[in-house]
């Protein structure tokens, strides 16, 4: 299986972590979960100013712990919300969910 | 460092957080806003990593209340961001931050700039703990100025300086620019004035004035003529001034019986005396190197002469107002001066006059502190009243039964001058303080002629225009120089009687004489001459014998002479 880490920015973050990683990566997985579970409620039409902060969180936190797919995903749902030009393509929830998944189980797997 | 680390999002707080305490700062974390300032206000970071997207407030916000609150005089901000739009990040400088990170967090980065800012923030502290220091140090001179200057100004105090015929200019810190006025009457009436500019600033240039002072008034009082004091003067600053610092004077007497002024200048700037009534100007130029730099041994002082009456004005500067610059850095300068004195109107004193001109000249660049004016007038007739004297501490009675002899023969006659001494031994009698204006006059008088006209033989009616005064007086240098016969004898005779004492002077002379009756007849429409109406008028009796060779006058005091 082919990962879907930046093992490069995940080794270098153990070493900043330390013993801390397993509490830094639950942190992730519950305010991720969080913030996915609330962009699931949003109105693609209305909210685009609520939809680009959590995606720019997203993206922040996802990118810190090499996330590379998800975390690029939520930075184009970012910046189309940013210039209000979200379209329900863009807004594909279930891929989303489907990356957030896949990375969150090597993460485990690797690291926990 | 303590470090604020303001941010919503747990993971990159996380993270941040662990770096810098990996690398050994301690750490205080917020999530939003509003909890920054809180945490900001209790714990009092150096330095603060802000979140640019934060509920609440905003990192831009946040910002400018925290550079607010702060008591410090720079507090460091950086910004985090992952916003990479140029406008972005120049909103983080312009809202006070100091320096922006881009997300995500890359350690090496990170570390390389907290360690910059620690190195700013180190240098910002040691230039306040300077500054502070500075400044105490800065308070602590000022005080101690103030406190020399209390006693600079109680020993080298302007004495008569506020006279009618004195106007002067002088910076309440002059001593401090090295600058010293000193003004004394004469005890036989006029006054001595001084004008003093001490090489340098601050204290070094203030130390001379001391012994200046104490030597001017301590001399003055005592009747010591200018080259006395000045010898004094220049052996003490000699002695106790440092190389390098030295002290250009200008020294002068002004007789107001006599219409007189002796006057000596060593290194300062001309003088102008100006004859109001001829509508004349005449330089006085420095003829000595400035007091402190000759040895005693080789220092040698010959005072000038002039006439001075009510049509005369003196003017004496230091080179502060020479040196004067405008904006272009050109000097004031003597042509300027001479020319401001020539043009003064009579409406308005020739001092107050060239500080404005001066003034005018330099612009808005105040340069008044450095400028010292001196102008004297005739002081008008001496007050001969007997005068009750505060400050004598003198011992009761000293010399009031004594008989005081001098001969002075030859060279002597020029060298000693025997006023002085006598003043001070009977001055040992109390009493007598209240009179001694007049014994010194009275002294002076007949010492002066039996010298002048009896052993020199000047004939005193060429003192009648300027230029004979100036003959007059050259005559009478030169005789003196020649003099290698010839003597005086001076003797005081004091007495008590029953309500006081009687002072019989006796003066000897080894010349010619003169037809007493002739002069006196003479002197009542002349005030240039011997004195002998003011001899007459303050003595009890006054009588000439041997043909003129031999004087005798009795001066009688009461005790009830003492008033109020």
């Amino acid at each position: 299986m082919q990962s879907v880490l930046d093992l490069e920015v995940l080794n270098e973050l153990v070493e900043i972590m330390g013993d801390d990683m397993a509490m830094l990566l639950n942190s992730y997985f519950s305010d991720s979960q969080n913030k996915l579970d609330q962009l699931a409620k949003m109105d693609w039409q209305t909210e685009q100013e609520t939809i680009f902060r959590m995606a720019h969180a997203l993206k922040g936190s996802s990118r810190n712990l090499g996330i590379v797919g998800f975390s690029d995903m939520c930075e184009s749902i970012e910046s189309q919300a940013r210039a209000n030009n979200l379209s329900q393509n863009d807004f594909d929830l279930s891929a989303l969910n489907q990356h957030f998944k896949a990375a969150c189980a090597e993460l485990r797997e690797r690291y926990l | 460092m303590k470090i604020l680390i303001a941010d919503d999002n747990n993971t990159e707080r996380l993270i941040l957080s662990r770096v810098l305490e990996n690398i050994g700062h301690e750490v205080v974390q917020a999530e939003d806003g509003p909890t920054a300032i809180t945490q900001f206000d209790n714990h009092a970071p150096d330095l603060v990593f802000l979140d640019v997207l934060m509920p609440g407030y905003d990192g831009y916000e946040v910002a400018e209340i925290i550079i607010k609150e702060s008591t410090r005089p720079w507090f460091p901000i950086i910004f985090l961001t992952s916003l990479t739009e140029a406008s972005d990040l120049a909103k983080c400088i312009d809202a006070g931050g100091d320096d922006f990170v881009s997300k995500p967090i890359n350690r090496i980065i990170i570390k390389a700039k907290v360690d910059a800012f620690e190195r700013i923030i180190n240098l910002y502290d040691t230039v306040a703990e300077q500054r502070e220091r500075i400044q105490f140090h800065h308070e602590h001179l000022v005080q101690e100025q103030e406190a020399a200057k209390k006693i600079f100004n109680n020993i080298a105090h302007r004495g008569c300086l506020e006279s009618d015929n004195i106007h002067y200019h002088l910076s309440p810190m002059s001593i401090f620019n090295g600058d010293l006025m000193l003004a004394a009457e004469l005890p036989m009436g006029g006054m001595r004035l001084m004008l003093a500019d001490f090489t340098g600033h601050g204290l070094p240039a203030a130390i001379g004035a001391l012994p200046a002072s104490e030597i001017f008034y301590g001399m003055t009082t005592k009747g010591f003529s200018i080259p006395d004091m000045m010898v004094e003067m220049n052996t003490r600053l000699y002695n106790v001034l440092p190389r390098g610092v030295f002290c250009c004077v200008i020294v002068f007497d002004i007789d107001s019986l006599g219409h007189r002024l002796t006057i000596w200048n060593a290194g300062a700037p001309d003088s102008y005396l100006i004859d109001q009534k001829r509508n004349s100007i005449q330089l006085i130029h420095s003829v000595h190197l400035p007091l402190g730099i000759q040895s005693p041994q080789k220092f040698e002082i010959n005072c000038s002469e002039f006439e001075f009456t009510e049509h005369h004005k003196l003017i004496a500067v230091t080179d502060g107002i020479i040196e004067a610059t405008d904006h272009n850095s050109e000097m004031f300068g003597e042509k300027r001066m001479l020319e401001c004195i020539k043009n003064a109107s009579t409406d308005m004193s020739i001092c107050d006059k060239l500080l404005s001109e001066v003034g005018i000249y330099c612009g808005e660049l105040d340069q008044a502190d450095d400028v010292s004016i001196l102008e004297v007038g005739f002081p008008g007739k001496s007050n001969m009243a007997v005068t009750s004297l505060q400050d004598s501490t003198v011992t009761v009675s000293g010399t009031s039964d004594s008989v005081i002899s001098l001969r002075l023969r030859g060279q002597s006659l020029g060298n000693f001058d025997p006023i002085p001494m006598f003043l001070q031994t009977l001055l040992a009698c109390k009493e007598l303080m209240p009179h001694r204006a007049r014994i010194f006059t009275v002294l002076s008088e007949l010492y002066n002629n039996a010298l002048d006209h009896g052993v020199l033989s000047l004939d005193s009616s060429i003192k009648n225009d300027p230029q004979g005064f100036a003959k007059y007086y050259q005559q009478r240098a030169q005789g003196l120089k020649e003099l290698d016969v010839g003597f005086v004898n001076v003797s005081v005779d004091h007495r008590p009687t029953a309500t006081g004492g009687e002072l019989i002077f006796e003066l000897t002379d080894s010349g010619s004489g003169f037809d007493v009756e002739e002069i006196v007849k003479k002197e009542n429409q002349n005030y240039s001459g011997r004195g002998l109406p003011l001899l007459i008028s303050l003595c009890d009796s006054i009588e000439y014998l041997e043909d003129g060779t031999r004087v005798q006058a009795i001066y009688r005091w009461d005790h009830d002479d003492i008033r109020d």
